[in-house]
């Protein structure tokens, strides 16, 4: 019988096909909406889990911020936390914000000696990010670039957190105070720089010593960002530019294998408290789960908003089945005549209702992937060359999970179904000699 | 031998609300058929033979009285319980053809047995063989637009007639044909109710169809005003 039921319902909406069209449209909008923002969301998730994955889920990422252990503070340092990540915005210079002056401050690499003497650590790193003003020979005027001044063997260290990372020409730097530059490739093209050359950093002359591979890597702002945009010299060369040797953008520690990661956070928070650097301190997994976690409250939220689209396809799917029934009182007539009973009637109604929702959920799919793909590539084409944050659109690739798209046409089927069950009971209660009345 | 009683029908009573007055369109009807017989129920418009023939089919539930079938009161059964008997007893032929449009010839005539749940094949087949034996073999792929008037009573006799029912309730089934072509169904009914034994009820207000039948049953207000048999297989 169902399949009587599909026969004549493509039959039924064959004979009107504008209105089945219009009606089919209606749904579609909803469901590519709400695709379209769940596959670009779930590509973002998926992004954000696997940098992290790459940097190592055993690394525990240190900030700069409020000491953490209570609640409060952990939740500031889980905001301030995002906000690094997804935006990869550097703390403005000097080092003024950090609140806490009253114990005695202790330069950051005091510190990072201290933790990286702690048997549960396998290996660590810090950076330091700062904005600089940059004049070269090859260059006219000024430029205003982040110089990134990085602890010795981190690159080797933390490869994840550098993707694509590699020196095309020259070398890396040899020891912590030297003042040399390795530079990305678009600064270098930029400075007119190549290996040897002279770049003025504030008031400090440096020697480029290397010169980076032009990456293609991009991601969503959890790694380090556009290393083509990068300007890099040894921290302790920072710190003596800048001054605030206790200043930190942000540390990576690899916990030895089989060490609780949690616990060599707590060790590394002990130790940069003891400095008079606080700082929060939390795993990679930790913070992969809460940024995914906040991602997939802001997705519903947004899938939420695209569901009233979706509702408003429900009603017309509603509307059309009235119209239909109406219209069709004498057939319904004749059909009880012949024998159908209350169910039969119901099946036909129900099934042809829930058939515009499929229809709608499975061209809204297609769509969706679409909208979703020229989302990712319009955002992309935006970002292109606008700081750190180019890497951004590499990062997102919409996501088509295998229960995405089954959701969405299942979905939509119901959605045609439970619009149209109103519509259909009133059909299947119709007394048959009315209905053969009716015009 | 007398044969059986088919349809035995007491105080029947049906009324119409028609806004806040309520129209008697039958009060209190006692009518018996027996199996086999070819009725006419005649009497002018308005006199209540459709609202009974509604009733002897199971399409309404009468407001008193009760209608039996083989003893069993069909106007006391659940509403699946007389769609069943729809779908196995009776079938219907009306005025207006009521075939389905977007359904062909063989679509149409093909309904009843899916809602009797007969499997595809046997449905087709079956459907064929009716088509064929009211002269329409070649038609089954026509939609009603595409037939006559008289095609398409045919179409619907043989949708009425393929499930095998026992009783044939027809409602003014030429008063949409030209005479030649209300003839050829007048035969056809005749024939059916001769040759298989099938029960005919026809409602009619001319007399030259009337004719075709063996009784004639009488209405007028509702009520039954004459009756040439007497339900015992009588009648001229």
């Amino acid at each position: 019988m169902i399949w009587d039921h599909l026969l004549w319902s493509v039959h039924n909406l064959r004979t009107r096909p504008a209105r089945a069209g219009l009606t089919v449209l209606g749904v579609v909008v909803g469901v590519a909406a709400v695709v379209a923002l769940v596959s670009i969301g779930q590509g973002l998730q998926r992004s954000v889990h696997e940098e992290f994955r790459a940097i190592g889920y055993n690394t525990v990422v240190v900030t700069p911020g409020l000491a953490s252990g209570d609640a409060g503070s952990d939740a500031l340092a889980l905001e301030a936390l995002v906000g690094r990540f997804i935006q990869a915005q550097p703390e403005a210079t000097g080092g003024r914000a950090a609140p806490f002056r009253e114990a005695v401050r202790r330069p950051v690499s005091s510190a990072l000696d201290e933790v990286r003497a702690l048997p549960e650590v396998a290996r660590a790193g810090v950076i330091r990010t700062e904005i600089a003003f940059v004049t070269s020979a090859g260059m006219a005027g000024l430029g205003v670039l982040h110089v990134t001044g990085v602890s010795s063997g981190i690159f080797e260290d933390f490869p994840g957190y550098f993707p694509g990372f590699a020196v095309a020409e020259g070398r890396c730097f040899r020891s912590p105070d030297e003042l040399s530059l390795v530079l990305g490739a678009d600064v270098a093209r930029d400075l007119g720089a190549s290996v040897g050359s002279v770049v003025r950093v504030e008031d400090q002359e440096f020697t480029v010593v290397g010169i980076l591979a032009r990456t293609t890597t991009g991601g969503v702002g959890v790694t380090f960002g556009n290393l083509n945009l990068a300007l890099f010299a040894p921290i302790e060369t920072v710190a003596l530019l800048y001054g605030n040797p206790d200043r930190i953008s942000l540390g990576l520690v690899e916990a030895r294998p089989g060490e609780d990661v949690n616990g060599v956070a707590a060790a590394v928070r002990t130790v940069f408290a003891r400095s008079g650097i606080p700082v929060t301190a939390v795993s990679t997994k930790e913070l992969s789960a809460r940024i995914t976690a906040v991602l997939g409250d802001l997705q519903t939220t947004l899938a939420a908003i695209a569901a009233v689209a979706l509702l408003a396809g429900g009603i017309g799917v509603m509307n059309t089945m009235y119209t239909s029934v109406l219209e069709r009182t004498r057939h319904i007539g004749i059909m009880k005549a012949v024998g159908a009973k209350d169910r039969h009637v119901l099946g036909l109604f129900l099934v042809e209702s829930g058939l515009l929702g499929l229809l709608g959920g499975a061209i809204g799919t297609l769509a969706g992937a679409v909208m979703s793909g020229v989302a990712a590539a319009g955002v992309g084409r935006t970002l292109q060359g606008a700081s750190e944050l180019t890497s951004l659109a590499g990062g997102i690739l919409p996501r088509f999970e295998p229960w995405l798209i089954l959701a969405a046409l299942g979905g939509s089927a119901l959605l045609g179904a439970v619009a149209g069950a109103l519509p259909a009971l009133r059909a299947a209660r119709l007394r048959p000699v009315e209905a053969l009345r009716h015009a | 031998m007398t044969p059986d009683t088919l349809i035995e029908v007491s105080g029947l009573a049906r009324d119409y609300r028609l806004g806040r007055s309520t129209v008697p369109a039958l009060r209190g009807v006692d009518l018996r058929i027996a199996e086999g017989e070819f009725v006419a129920i005649m009497g002018p418009s308005g006199s209540g033979k459709s609202t009974l023939l509604h009733l002897l089919g199971g399409l309404d539930v009468p407001d008193g009285g009760h209608v039996a079938y083989r003893g069993l009161a069909i106007s006391r059964q659940s509403r699946d319980a007389l769609a069943e008997f729809r779908s196995r007893k009776v079938g219907f032929v009306f005025q207006m053809f009521n075939l389905i449009p977007t359904l062909t010839a063989l679509g149409n005539v093909e309904l009843p047995l899916a809602y009797q749940g007969v499997p595809r094949r046997d449905r087709h087949r079956r459907a064929r063989e009716m088509l064929d034996s009211v002269g329409l073999a070649d038609r089954g792929h026509h939609r009603p637009t595409e037939l006559s008037g008289g095609e398409q009573q045919r179409v619907a006799i043989a949708r009425a007639l393929v499930t095998g029912p026992e009783v044939l309730l027809c409602d003014e089934p030429t008063g949409n044909l030209d005479s030649a072509s209300g003839q050829q169904i007048m035969g056809l009914l005749a024939e059916l109710n001769r040759e298989r034994r099938i029960t005919v009820i026809l409602v009619t207000h001319e007399p030259e169809i009337a004719a075709f039948a063996r009784r004639c049953v009488l209405m007028r207000d509702g009520q039954v005003v004459s009756d040439t048999g007497d339900g015992h297989g009588g009648g001229r």
